[in-house]
């Protein structure tokens, strides 16, 4: 795994230490395929196969503690908010399509939902109402897939380790701060206007690359 | 037929990494089920997403803990949560406030200091919201009907993204009242006088 992406500058006083990085092989040894981590759901779906959900948790829950540390939540709540995140796909497993989406794409989803409601959840009770409507829009259409083939997914990890430690570090901000542009913009000492356009010119070069790869 | 207007590359970065206020949030999903090209780019964005957690380093966990993930799978699947409207449009009866002439709006969702607020609004046709600008970024998806203002003519589907300063005056036209979902943070403010001391009273 490329190290850069875990080099930061300044970081909030409020956010835990990391421990650094653990040291990989470049090759990329011991990370599980996008299509062993396809399979190993798929088992968990038709076979109710707990090695297979114990091989996911050891892949995923510890990378959803460190998500969920990263948006501002204590070790205990991470955890606890990695535990419910793997429950989660324990009972949804039958719900994952692998053409329409790349396993980790569908964690990091259950992820992201998991960490909207448990925020929902922190706020002083408000009428009913308030938390059916937000959930209308958490539990509408879902979005489309033209690009979760193998071959896309593999472009897009080809193209991420491309990306300049400023991108990467840039890209990291924007999903895993809980921040808007403008805080991002606040701390890397760049323009507002220049942290929008270089998260679009990211994106779209990530794009292409998945689109290439289909 | 696709939709002509688009939340912006930023918002939909934001609505796929889960940075949106609840109240932005409903207003693009209004938006998605119209648009293929906007769901794309948001699949694109969570496969980032996805790809960027798995590269995240592994936090280390309890010495248990995924003997306690096995121990909890046999216990009963978490609670639904209530069954919800497959739409907005199941919420407001009753909480209709005339705004005006033939402007009416419902709150949805009511702003606070640290979040949007998610608000109805139907307008006559011919009816035109008194120019407004507003403090900060406001995402406004038709789901009926029609209006047209500074930039362009907006259809059920379409969503205009106006950001801080933007002065507009939308007005409404065509056969139908036009229908819809807005999400601003901060004040609305109105041009009109008479809208400027009646602003307290719907906590705009």
């Amino acid at each position: 795994m490329d190290a850069r992406f875990f080099h930061r500058t300044a970081r909030p006083t409020w956010l835990p230490t990391p421990r650094p990085p653990p040291r990989r092989r470049v090759s990329g040894g011991g990370m599980p395929t996008p299509e062993a981590l396809a399979a190993l759901v798929a088992r968990v779906a038709g076979a109710r196969d707990r090695a297979a959900f114990a091989a996911l948790f050891d892949h995923f829950a510890p990378r959803v503690k460190s998500y969920m540390q990263r948006l501002g939540a204590s070790g205990e709540q991470a955890e606890e908010l990695a535990q419910e995140a793997l429950l989660l796909v324990w009972h949804k497993a039958a719900q994952f399509d692998p053409a329409r989406a790349g396993a980790a794409t569908w964690v990091f989803t259950i992820a992201r939902n998991l960490r909207i409601d448990a925020l929902r959840r922190e706020r002083p009770a408000e009428a009913l109402d308030a938390a059916a409507i937000e959930r209308v829009a958490d539990e509408g259409p879902a979005a489309d897939t033209l690009l979760a083939t193998g071959e896309a997914e593999r472009a897009l990890r080809a193209a991420l380790v491309t990306l300049s430690p400023d991108q990467a570090e840039l890209l990291r901000l924007s999903f895993f701060e809980d921040s808007p542009h403008s805080a991002i913009s606040a701390q890397l000492s760049l323009p507002l206007g220049t942290v929008k356009s270089r998260l679009r010119r990211i994106l779209a070069q990530l794009r292409a690359a998945m689109e290439a790869g289909r | 037929m696709t939709p002509a207007h688009h939340p912006s590359d930023e918002t939909l970065l934001l609505h796929a990494s889960g940075g949106l206020d609840a109240a932005f949030r409903t207003v693009v999903a209004a938006h998605l089920p119209h648009c293929p090209l906007c769901r794309a780019a948001v699949r694109a964005a969570e496969q980032v997403g996805g790809r960027l957690l798995e590269a995240l380093p592994a936090a280390g966990m309890a010495q248990d803990a995924r003997d306690r993930a096995l121990a909890r799978l046999d216990a009963p699947p978490p609670a639904a949560p209530p069954a919800v409207p497959g739409n907005v449009m199941g919420y407001p009866a009753g909480r209709w406030r005339p705004l005006g002439p033939g402007i009416a709006m419902a709150t949805l969702l009511p702003a606070s200091s640290d979040r949007a607020g998610l608000h109805l609004l139907r307008v006559q046709p011919g009816a035109r919201l008194a120019g407004h600008g507003h403090e900060g970024l406001e995402l406004t998806c038709v789901l009926e009907g029609m209006f047209r203002d500074e930039g362009g003519e907006y259809r059920a589907g379409d969503l205009a993204e106006n950001d801080d300063g933007h002065d507009h005056t939308p007005v409404a036209f065509g056969e139908v009242p036009c229908l819809c979902l807005i999400a601003v943070r901060g004040q609305l403010r109105f041009h009109h006088w008479l809208l400027r001391l009646l602003r307290p009273l719907f906590r705009l």
